[in-house]
């Protein structure tokens, strides 16, 4: 289970009336390698891994839906004052006549939110380098976001984000180290 | 953002270049690399001279050393990380 703490992990501002970057940050809400996938990718390999990196996959999942709150909120204030023209002219005419101002999970393109996204092989090795992978491809897309806008303060936001995936990915790497070592088994060389 | 010198386009916090023990004594790996791809003179549009791409503390420590400095936890909470051998920062272009 969860315990539920009311407020954000780090502090969203938006300084910058601009619908146009609630399209591209929708990206990190419903993309391949967005929030949503990271938080549902680790929680749903946590059970088919070795106990060690359980933990590590279950604190990381947890965090990434902190991360989701964190854009919804920022497309959020991006979108909820913006005039079906304003919407329109910031790409986002489609969106708004499938969901209104609701958030929908899908990708910048506005392809739709899909599990085939969510890689499980079973191999730990195998989950552990997808995470790893994820977690650079997240880290660019933030770095691309940031350079989309120059609102500074949902470039804060966005830099604290993007250094989170630095520090997972750095997570993901030492449960590599530790399952390459070598246990029960005594070691002849 | 063209035609910059690679110095003016991704300053690094001076720790950061600093001899640290983590990579024994050495100095801490650039966080951006650079290359000049070939441009040709029947290209359409005005070259950026120099790309760059970025290469985060991460790649290169494998296990994180024991006992390393920590950020007090207000500033570790505006940089995202507890730890300075981890704090990437990104200069948009």
């Amino acid at each position: 289970m969860w315990i539920y703490e009311k407020k954000l992990q780090y502090p969203v501002k938006v300084s910058k009336c601009d619908t146009r970057m609630a399209k591209y940050l929708i990206e990190q809400y419903g993309g391949a390698d967005g929030e949503l996938a990271a938080a549902l990718r680790y929680l749903n390999q946590r059970y088919t891994i070795p106990g060690k990196v359980i933990g590590l996959l279950n604190d990381i999942g947890t965090e990434e839906f902190a991360h989701l709150e964190m854009i919804a909120t920022m497309v959020y204030k991006l979108t909820k004052d913006a005039t079906p023209e304003q919407m329109e002219a910031a790409g986002l005419g489609a969106h708004y006549a499938n969901h209104d101002k609701a958030l929908f999970y899908n990708n910048a393109a506005g392809v739709p939110w899909t599990a085939s996204y969510i890689q499980a092989n079973g191999d730990p090795i195998a989950d552990l380098y997808e995470d790893i992978a994820a977690e650079e491809k997240a880290r660019a897309t933030y770095q691309w976001l940031i350079d989309l806008t120059d609102d500074v303060d949902l470039q804060d936001s966005l830099k604290f984000l993007r250094e989170r995936e630095v520090v997972h990915s750095q997570r993901f790497r030492e449960a590599v180290e530790m399952l390459k070592e070598e246990r029960d088994t005594k070691k002849v060389f | 953002m063209e035609n910059q010198q690679p110095a003016a386009k991704a300053p690094l916090p001076a720790s950061s270049n600093a001899p640290n023990a983590a990579y024994g004594g050495h100095h801490a790996p650039t966080q951006f690399k650079y290359y000049t791809p070939y441009y040709s003179p029947l290209d359409p549009c005005p070259p950026m001279t120099v790309k760059r791409y970025n290469t985060p503390p991460n790649l290169y420590l494998g296990y994180q050393p024991m006992n390393l400095p920590q950020y007090r936890p207000e500033e570790a909470l505006r940089r995202g990380t507890l730890w300075p051998i981890f704090y990437a920062p990104y200069p948009p272009r």
